[in-house]
């Protein structure tokens, strides 16, 4: 694996020595919050969400959907339409400078160069009227101001190491040309361009087979371990991160109900939630019994449940967790957090 | 004339059937129509032409074409407190014969789409339904109909089938005779647009677990059109024939400008806007221009407007 | 891409036989002699009659008569009117001036209707996005013959800013009527524009195009546009049919002596011939138009070559 032709361009990391300060983390978010101002009402997509992430790190968000953690992504990201989003809280931070009271055009040169996203579906991601070789080489020329040869010749090589067959050939073809595994390798190529020293992956494998999606998930953890960078996997499947992610951090309904390595959470998950979602992991073990799946949906955002936004699905719930404010993350057990008033009685369980 | 943008949107992308759904759709499509000012204004338009199409008399109590109506020393007068909107070159009161012109623009307009519906209705239920080689055929001379514009396909009908100048028809009879020429004529060219969305809209439907199920308990393919596809159908087609109304009210007005549509005497906005636009005239009597061409551009308004309304309010997808 | 070409050729070919033959039947098969009534006021002259029967092979059976008249068609031969000229010679001297006055409609059309699609799209919901969502309302409202009269009164005569007429078909003469030519379809461009372009910005890629750290511009103006476009360039291509009959009104109106106004006399002076060779090459070249666009669909939206 030659690596040296990506990693060190102008621009690059070099770029990212402006950024960088030791003694701040790489990226940290406090206390965000979000809404979504709609016809029928406002919806809080995110209440009060806080983490950080360090060089080389992987943490991964978990939840349903409507949970919030696409939303964080596109906070971190500044790419929230507005109207109908808000982000009406807190701060984001990259190396200690706060990204939410950036002017744009800064903002804009730390989107895509510094922190970079992949989607989901790869399809409906990538221009189809634009030929995927121009859509990576375009990164280059507008942030770094490359001329189209070069960017061309750079993008073959990002095509390359992300491992795609024949890149000198297809770097004209179309997105539709390419299969989904390796569209999302596309995505992937045009995320890693300039080397960011963050790389979000909203939901990176949802829509790609099971042996597709291994192989993806292998090639993102590589890239880190080669480049370093900060990893966010956001996903509803806990198998998928299971190998990958350093820590997690559960959502629902807008925040994090629970945080920690992620062995810890496997183990003994302390909210009742991660507990529910757990159980509803098919195993090998467990063949020809009943599937549990967690009964309810989850709440409309315009009306989040008062106390524990979990307390109408939860087997655990007491009159406690129905009244007040939502509970706070309490350190249960070393580095590990919840913010489940009977997160005792959920390890408990687990342990049984 | 036909928006080609509505024609293929239109199909809803998920046609679950079921009558709890349709009720709701008619429901949630209502809320949305009652807050539209555009509706409001386009359903009151098109009530006060349809009435005034029905008895002109309500709003001009003489016949402009009755003999005597008319007096030459009035002859391209503006508008004063008797005649509001002036006279014609023939001395008529333009605002008799704007009222009494709504009549043909109406009756064209609601004929044609109600041919044309008839017509890429069936067909097209036909096309979908019945599959292989009769929706090739069908589609092929969709195709070929579709392929003639409008107005050109009009000219030419229009031209083969003379009006017979002295043939001892009455003069309603003659009427009559040219309302149904030029509403064929549009017809005839009209019909593919709405075969094509029923045709698309059957298909769509078709396979449907409920539909297949419907098939597989023995329901008559009559019974599963009447039960399933119409319904679903229903809302674009309504949709498209509103706004093709007030394209084929338009068509006609040109044909009849271009001498070759409705005649003298026979009142229509398309044959006063014709005399009213010979160069001479529209400097000294504006007015005969004006009043008629407000008229029917207000009709063609309100009906393309009203088909728009419920677009909006049919279409969750374009909320 | 090839096999794209064929495919529309091939489909091409019954709809080409279908019009024509519809044509055909309507103006020489159909009961009533072809004659009535396309000579003027007066009878056919015997020495028109003659020429007539023999130009169209009268005697022979329908179908190949039909067939005779299709190679004649494609030969360019669309007949010679009672005046006794080709008719295809007067299309030809006309020709030119039509040319002129379309293109300075599609000119418009392009400019005018795609700005202020974008400008509603980009602005959807605020005031100018309004204005134009109405205005172009009332534009489709409005015949063309109902704007070309107005235009004539307002521009022409009371303010002065344009020729009233354009007789001699030069470019100044030509601008007037060219906007109203172009104004039907200026508004549905814009309403097409605004459409395709609101559900564009909505697309993932965009937000793709935005989390590259683009700026808007070129966001809008790159990546969404250049969607958009697809259907926007489909529907100008195709406006051609209508655009033709609505120079027959134009040129009526403003007294362009091009091939509407020919069609528009020949129709007043009951001259069929014309009027049917007319109408069948602008349909011929219509349907050839339609294949154009087609074609260009195909290069212009990469995703169609394979299917």
């Amino acid at each position: 694996m030659t690596s040296s032709p990506i990693r060190f361009v102008p621009g690059g990391r070099k770029a990212l020595r402006d950024w960088r300060d030791d003694t701040k983390p790489l990226l940290k978010v406090d206390d965000l919050h979000v809404e979504f101002r709609t016809r029928e009402g406002v919806a809080k997509a995110i209440n009060g969400v806080s983490f950080d992430l360090a060089e080389g790190e992987t943490l991964a968000i978990l939840g349903e959907s409507g949970s919030g953690k696409s939303v964080t992504a596109q906070a971190i990201m500044g790419i929230i339409d507005t109207p109908p989003g808000y982000v009406t809280g807190g701060r984001v931070e990259y190396y200690g400078t706060d990204l939410l009271a950036m002017p744009e055009k800064e903002r804009q040169s730390v989107r895509g160069a510094q922190i970079a996203m992949i989607f989901q579906d790869s399809l409906s991601a990538l221009n189809p009227v634009l030929p995927v070789g121009w859509q990576i080489a375009e990164m280059m020329r507008i942030h770094w101001g490359m001329n189209k040869s070069d960017a061309m010749t750079r993008a073959v090589s990002l095509m390359e190491r992300v491992r795609i067959p024949g890149a000198a050939q297809r770097v004209n073809a179309f997105p539709h040309q390419f299969s989904g595994g390796m569209r999302q390798r596309i995505m992937i190529a045009m995320a890693i361009a300039l080397d960011p020293a963050v790389l979000i992956a909203d939901e990176p494998t949802t829509a790609l087979d099971v042996t597709v999606q291994a192989q993806i998930m292998r090639l993102l953890e590589e890239l880190q371990d080669e480049r370093q960078m900060g990893l966010i996997l956001i996903t509803h499947d806990l198998g998928v991160v299971a190998d990958v992610a350093d820590r997690i951090a559960v959502m629902y309904a807008g925040r994090i109900v629970e945080t920690g390595g992620i062995y810890d959470a496997y183990a003994a998950p302390s909210h009742a939630y991660t507990r529910g979602l757990l159980d509803s992991i098919p195993r090998h073990d467990q063949k020809g019994e009943t599937l549990y799946a967690i009964g309810g949906l989850p709440p409309s955002l315009t009306r989040i449940p008062a106390g524990c936004a979990f307390n109408p699905r939860c087997r655990y719930a007491t009159d406690d967790c129905r009244v007040g404010a939502p509970p706070p993350l309490v350190e249960v057990r070393p580095s590990q957090w919840s913010a489940c008033l009977h997160a005792e009685e959920v390890i408990a369980d687990a342990q049984r | 004339m036909t928006d080609i943008a509505t024609e293929e949107s239109l199909v809803p992308t998920d046609p679950a059937g079921g009558d709890d759904r349709e009720a709701s759709l008619w429901g949630d499509a209502w809320d949305v129509l009652r807050r539209n000012p555009l509706f409001w204004i386009s359903a009151v338009l098109m009530v006060l032409f349809v009435v005034m199409a029905a008895v002109p008399q309500l709003f001009a109590p003489n016949d402009p074409s009755a003999p005597g109506a008319c007096d030459l020393n009035n002859a391209r007068l503006g508008p004063s407190a008797q005649a509001w909107f002036g006279y014609d070159l023939q001395g008529c009161d333009v605002y008799a014969l704007t009222i009494w012109g709504a009549r043909s623009s109406i009756l064209v307009g609601l004929f044609t789409t109600l041919v044309t519906v008839i017509i890429g209705v069936s067909l097209g239920v036909i096309a979908g339904y019945a599959g292989k080689w009769v929706d090739t055929l069908l589609s092929r001379v969709a195709d070929v109909f579709f392929a003639i514009p409008l107005l050109l396909g009009g000219i030419i009908f229009m031209y083969t089938f003379p009006t017979p100048t002295n043939s001892g028809l009455s003069e309603t009879a003659l009427y009559f005779l040219i309302v149904f020429k030029v509403t064929l004529a549009m017809a005839i060219l009209g019909w593919p647009g709405l075969f094509r969305l029923m045709r698309s809209s059957v298909m769509q439907v078709k396979p449907q677990e409920y539909i297949q199920a419907s098939r597989a308990l023995g329901g008559s393919p009559l019974r599963i059109i009447r039960r399933h596809i119409i319904p679903n159908a229903f809302a674009p087609v309504l949709v498209v024939a509103t706004i093709d109304l007030g394209g084929y009210i338009a068509t006609e007005a040109t044909l009849s400008f271009l001498g070759i549509g409705l005649q003298d005497p026979a009142i229509s906005w398309g044959i006063a806007i014709s005399s009213a636009s010979q160069l001479g005239y529209i400097v000294a009597a504006p007015h005969m221009l004006l009043f008629p061409s407000v008229f029917l551009s207000l009709t063609v308004l309100a009906f393309i407007m009203m088909g728009e309304s419920l677009r909006d309010a049919l279409d969750p997808k374009l909320r | 891409m090839g096999k794209y070409i064929v495919r529309r050729l091939l489909q091409m070919i019954p709809v080409l036989l279908g019009t024509t033959f519809i044509i055909y039947m309507m103006v020489f098969v159909l009961p009533g002699s072809p004659l009535d009534g396309k000579c003027g006021e007066r009878p056919c002259p015997d020495a028109f009659v003659k020429k007539f029967e023999e130009e169209f092979n009268l005697d022979k059976p329908v179908l190949l008569r039909y067939l005779l008249y299709l190679g004649n068609l494609f030969r360019g031969n669309l007949g010679t009117n009672f005046y006794g000229n080709s008719v295809l010679d007067e299309l030809r001297q006309r020709f030119p001036t039509t040319l002129e006055l379309a293109l300075i409609a599609v000119f418009f059309i392009i400019v005018v209707g795609i700005g202020l699609g974008v400008i509603a799209g980009i602005r959807k919901g605020r005031f100018a996005d309004h204005l134009i969502t109405v205005t172009t309302l009332i534009l489709i409202s409005m015949p063309v013959f109902v704007i070309g009269g107005l235009a004539q009164m307002v521009f022409g005569l009371k303010l002065g800013w344009f020729p009233v007429t354009a007789t001699d078909g030069t470019f100044n003469q030509l601008l007037l009527p060219g906007m109203v030519l172009a104004s039907l379809y200026i508004a549905y461009v814009a309403r097409l524009t605004r459409t395709s372009l609101i559900e564009n910005l909505r697309a993932d890629y965009v937000r793709t195009a935005k989390a590259k750290g683009l700026t808007r511009g070129r966001q809008v103006g790159l990546h969404a546009l250049r969607n958009s476009m697809i259907p926007v360039v489909t529907y100008i291509g195709l406006s051609f049919g209508g655009l033709m009959g609505g120079a027959i009104v134009t040129e009526r109106i403003f007294n362009i002596n091009g091939i509407g106004f020919f069609l528009y006399r020949s129709i007043t002076q009951r001259d069929g011939v014309s009027v049917v060779g007319t109408i069948a090459l602008i349909v011929i070249v219509y349907l050839f138009v339609n294949l154009l666009v087609d074609l260009l669909y195909g290069v212009l939206d990469p995703r169609i070559s394979l299917d």
